[in-house]
């Protein structure tokens, strides 16, 4: 199914930027900034009946006020038993009572730059302490992303039985009519019970009441951060665990073989049915993936997928040609529609293996990189629970062969030297393809069909009629890759002339042998005014109509390109069976 | 037009997030856009503007002036990436992969796009903020859906 406009526009409109911070006032006397407040925050989590307080170094004052940043007719200001809506950004004066409704939470902004999470059905009253901000819970839970604190000031939460002082920090504090506790997440907090005090660093827990530990993870479970907390909460208990592990040991003890990564648990149930995406996106229904570093979560997915995803790239038969493996990992906190498996790639097996679906989640146990997520503890996990066991088998299939022409390589071989280095980081930011930059890029392509040092690496571009391919100490394999993506849609450069076919390099000439090149064909001109914003080629329409693809490769760099047999790889599965119960 | 502090206010709360979608469009990262969007509000809030005619493509001219004046000042030596959209509830993730294709786009389309989806500008008004002819405006959207309708299949597949 191929995508309308009216879907991209569909998409895009479910998602909105969000909301800025508050506005700077001036020349008031609340006089509030808010310009880079809101760096290394800390975040608390208060439920019940406990006092915290942030001690930080730096910034603006908190003064008990808040402006209603995200409160979607969730939250009301609550006054001599009447309540009235807090629209979102309305500002919240000191003194003020707000109450959040049943089943929907809200987000306030402090003066400090603090941002309070509340949970649904909470209520919370805004008041000046001598030396700073005071929050006081009365009912439910909230969550305080604290900002750094002016010197001499503080923002203080506070309920009924416990006090809590901060020194840059995430924690979590839950309380109730039985008592309260307090739980780290990041950093270090000093906890205030009655004549009691006492420290409290990453990981530690304090109660007021017994055997009452928290499980912190379901405790966060409510926030819109909760994915954050989690893994920042995992990051240091990940790191506390590294820096046990990296301790010299007491005594000698036998080193254990290292082990395939696994994940933790893991959950594998059928999918009873089959999801659609939800409208206008089609990653995140079935056959999608999401992985972080504490978990893989996979969502009514063929088996097929499962294998393709967990293997590593397949030689000449991957969707992105010349992709290091490095890159081919999923990103983080990405749903991906991974789309089912054709045959290309996954071969063999029960038919099965690529109709019936699976819902799958799993942990990690810590933080792990997620190509090992990806890979290896998917893997395992199939041949664990799938009894899987394959083979790679490497087949032959039509590709254009890019070869050296009679006349012999007419590119100039380098070193890595042999081109200009990127200017560093943070040389002139976005680039505008304004009239100025067009004709930079004129100079830059006249200088390089004479011949000038190019820039290091490869890029392709169009110059008016023409496209260009410029490499610089680059290997033939990476101008293969290229010319593949210039032929295949999105794009379509080349036209018709390779059918979309692979472009591999048959050179001979190994990767390790590097070339400065300049490229310049013929592109396919209904293709490029589907890919080329107007007026960018009618700039440079002086530019004569180069030759075509084989032409130009020819004359320009003594190579050749020809219809040929290349040798691709698949995966053949040689056993699976259906999944052990969980 | 000389806005007072309320009506300014007012304006910050209805263009907020369009203005700081519009800055992201330039500028990299959530508090890059932020800050620039913060310079325009602080020169209303001093007086030191008086706005003509409709507020709304004023603004989006201001924050597209000092987003410029912002790269061309190299004022950040080191390129945030925050997310600056939000995706609803189950579709968070994605955001990435929207503010990744949104960022592949050539920057003219990326501005119309941006203008017309989060500014929630007509064509027109595009054209008048940005100065370029309507028809331009339009063109430059629709290949800018194109191009993010082709961005959008690797990872839409399924």
């Amino acid at each position: 199914m191929d995508w309308q406009d009216d879907d991209v526009e569909m998409l895009l409109r479910q998602f909105q930027p969000r909301e800025p911070g508050p506005l700077p006032e001036v020349a008031r006397e609340r006089r509030w900034s808010y310009f880079a407040v809101l760096a290394a925050a800390a975040a608390a989590v208060v439920l019940g009946f406990i006092s915290v307080s942030v001690f930080r170094t730096a910034a603006p004052r908190p003064d008990g006020r808040a402006i209603a940043e995200n409160a979607g007719g969730n939250l009301s200001l609550v006054a001599n038993g009447t309540s009235r809506e807090v629209k979102p950004g309305e500002k919240i004066d000191r003194g003020s009572t707000v109450r959040t409704a049943e089943g929907a939470g809200a987000i306030l902004a402090l003066a400090d730059g603090s941002h309070v999470e509340m949970r649904s059905h909470s209520e919370m009253a805004l008041e000046s302490a001598n030396d700073g901000a005071l929050l006081r819970l009365a009912d439910g839970s909230i969550i305080v992303n604290a900002a750094k604190q002016a010197a001499g000031r503080h923002l203080y939460v506070s309920t009924r039985d416990v006090q809590v002082s901060v020194v840059g920090t995430v924690f979590l504090v839950k309380a109730d009519e039985q008592g309260s506790n307090v739980a780290v997440i990041q950093g270090e907090v000093h906890v205030k019970q009655g004549a009691v005090e006492r420290d409290l660093h990453r990981g530690e827990q304090a109660a007021s009441r017994p055997k009452s530990e928290l499980a912190i993870a379901v405790e966060i479970g409510w926030s819109r951060e909760a994915a954050a907390y989690l893994a920042m909460l995992h990051e240091e208990i990940a790191q506390s665990v590294a820096a046990r592990q990296a301790a010299p040991p007491a005594a000698a003890v036998p080193a254990e073989a290292p082990k395939t990564p696994q994940f933790e648990e893991a959950s594998i149930k059928p999918c009873p049915r089959d999801y659609e995406a939800p409208q206008g996106m089609r990653g995140g229904g079935s056959n999608s993936m999401r992985l972080s570093p504490l978990r893989l979560d996979a969502l009514c997915i063929t088996v097929a997928t499962l294998i393709r995803t967990a293997y590593r790239p397949l030689n000449n038969n991957s969707d992105f040609p010349g992709m290091p493996a490095s890159e081919h990992a999923l990103r983080p906190d990405t749903t991906y529609g991974l789309g089912g498996e054709d045959g290309t790639r996954v071969r063999g097996g029960p038919d099965w293996v690529r109709s019936e679906k699976y819902t799958i989640a799993a942990v990690t146990g810590g933080a792990t990189d997620l190509h090992t997520v990806q890979s290896s503890m998917l893997l395992s996990l199939m041949e664990s629970r799938f009894q899987l066991k394959t083979h790679i088998e490497v087949e032959q299939f039509p590709v254009m062969a890019l070869t050296i022409a009679k006349g012999g390589l007419k590119m100039k071989r380098v070193g890595p030297d042999g081109c200009l280095k990127p200017p560093p980081p943070g040389e002139g930011g976005p680039r505008f393809i304004d009239d100025a930059e067009l004709a930079r890029r004129r100079r830059e392509y006249d200088a390089a069909r004479r011949g000038a040092t190019p820039g290091c690496g490869t890029r392709f571009d169009n110059i008016g009629p023409n496209g260009v391919i410029i490499g610089g100490a680059a290997s033939l394999s990476s101008l293969a890759n290229l010319l593949t993506t210039a032929s295949r849609p999105p794009f379509g450069w080349i036209g018709e002339e390779t059918n979309g076919l692979l472009i591999i390099n048959k050179t001979g000439i190994p990767d390790t042998d590097t070339f400065n090149f300049f490229l310049e064909y013929a592109a396919d001109e209904e293709a490029l005014v589907q890919t080329v914003p107007p007026g960018f080629s009618k700039l440079n329409s002086d530019v004569p109509r180069g030759p075509n693809i084989f032409e130009a490769l020819e004359k320009q760099l003594g190579l050749k390109l020809e219809r040929d047999k290349g040798s691709r790889e698949y995966i053949v599965i040689d056993h699976i069976e259906r999944p052990s119960p969980n | 037009v000389k806005l007072d502090h309320d009506q300014i206010g007012r304006l910050y709360r209805q263009h907020g997030r369009g203005l700081i979608a519009y800055a992201c469009s330039f500028v990299r990262g959530f508090e890059a856009a932020e800050d620039v969007v913060h310079q325009v509000f602080v020169r209303l809030l001093h007086g030191h503007v008086t706005i003509e005619g409709p507020p709304a493509p004023y603004l989006y001219r201001a924050v597209r002036n000092s987003a410029l004046n912002d790269c061309r000042n190299h004022s950040r030596d080191v390129e945030l990436n925050e997310a600056w959209l939000e995706g609803p509830p189950g579709m968070e993730g994605t955001t990435l992969v929207i503010e990744s294709a949104l960022r592949a786009l050539p920057p003219e389309q990326r501005e119309v796009i941006t203008l017309r989806i989060w500014g929630q500008m007509t064509f027109e008004e595009i054209a008048v903020t940005i100065g370029i002819p309507q028809k331009t405006a339009e063109s430059r959207y629709r290949y800018g859906l194109v191009k993010l309708r082709e961005e959008f299949r690797p990872v839409t597949q399924g």
